[in-house]
């Protein structure tokens, strides 16, 4: 073997190994990303599983309404993200407080068996409909809706 | 066979290998959080068709009312954050007792009535009383 075919196969040898570890970052960050996806997905699935709101209440008299929800899940939820939609339209809230909460941080804190008391600030009935209907949306999706 | 094709080869291997290992163990943990879930949702969902809650009786006494409610499912339940409602307010208990709470104290047991007692003004006929329990199971009458 002379010095020019050794000098070939040397070249050969750095290219795969220079490949290989491209070839190598490339799939670890692709595992990497999808590890963390799959994690994040899992994560997200999770949370909704654990979420479950039940409308136990509403007061449409006196020409307002209060909307009262119930945390019946086990998962802590945020009152600032909490969705109202009155006959399907949505419905800006005035407040969205904690019913009973035993200090101030617990008003945000919606926590399992906690009561939430929804105010939208101005309701758009349809007037076409003879019961309205109302659904309440948490920040992670989870719904529930109640005729009125 | 020249050194550097079973070098890619190996290391060819190696990447594969390590790749369906990561994606396996994060699918298997994914999979074995969500059975969890699962698992902890249907308790849920059970413990929810397990539950009953009658509303025995309404006295109002002066601004005083009281409602007797009968825990008439197969599920014990927590008193303490059970919701009240006359008139469709939400109404803060002055009193909640269980009557004859001998067994289990502090828990709303099977077949085990709870007192509560509020002040509310009422004038007129035709109020309606509300209780909630604690994972959402109600029960109203007309008064």
């Amino acid at each position: 073997m002379g010095f020019s075919t050794v000098g070939v196969q040397l070249l050969f040898f750095i290219a795969v190994v220079g490949i290989s570890a491209g070839v190598i970052a490339v799939f670890a960050d692709y595992t990497d990303q999808a590890t963390g996806a799959m994690g994040d997905r899992q994560r997200s699935l999770a949370s909704q599983m654990r979420t479950d709101i039940k409308i136990t209440n509403i007061d449409n008299s006196s020409g307002h309404l209060h909307i009262y929800v119930k945390n019946i899940g086990s998962e802590p939820l945020s009152t600032s993200c909490v969705s109202l939609f009155i006959d399907s339209g949505w419905a800006n809230l005035s407040s969205q407080d904690i019913v009973d909460p035993s200090d101030e941080e617990e008003k945000t804190h919606w926590l399992s068996t906690e009561t939430l008391k929804l105010k939208p600030s101005s309701t758009q009935f349809d007037h076409s409909l003879q019961t309205h209907s109302a659904k309440v949306v948490t920040c992670n999706g989870v719904s529930d809706t109640e005729r009125f | 066979m020249g050194l550097s094709t079973t070098y890619a080869n190996i290391m060819l291997c190696i990447i594969a290998l390590m790749s369906m290992a990561f994606l396996a163990d994060a699918y298997l943990w994914g999979a074995g959080q969500t059975m969890s879930e699962y698992l902890e949702a249907s308790k849920r969902i059970k413990q929810m068709m397990d539950t009953s809650i009658s509303i025995e009786s309404v006295q109002v006494e002066g601004d005083d009312v009281t409602m007797q409610i009968l825990n008439d499912g197969s599920t014990s339940l927590l008193p303490d954050c059970a919701d009240f409602f006359i008139d469709r307010n939400y109404i803060s208990p002055d009193e909640l007792q269980i009557i004859d709470d001998d067994f289990d104290p502090g828990i709303w047991n099977p077949g085990e009535t709870l007192l509560m007692v509020a002040t509310y003004p009422l004038d007129g006929a035709n109020h309606e009383a509300r209780a909630v329990t604690c994972n959402g199971v109600l029960d109203s009458v007309i008064f």
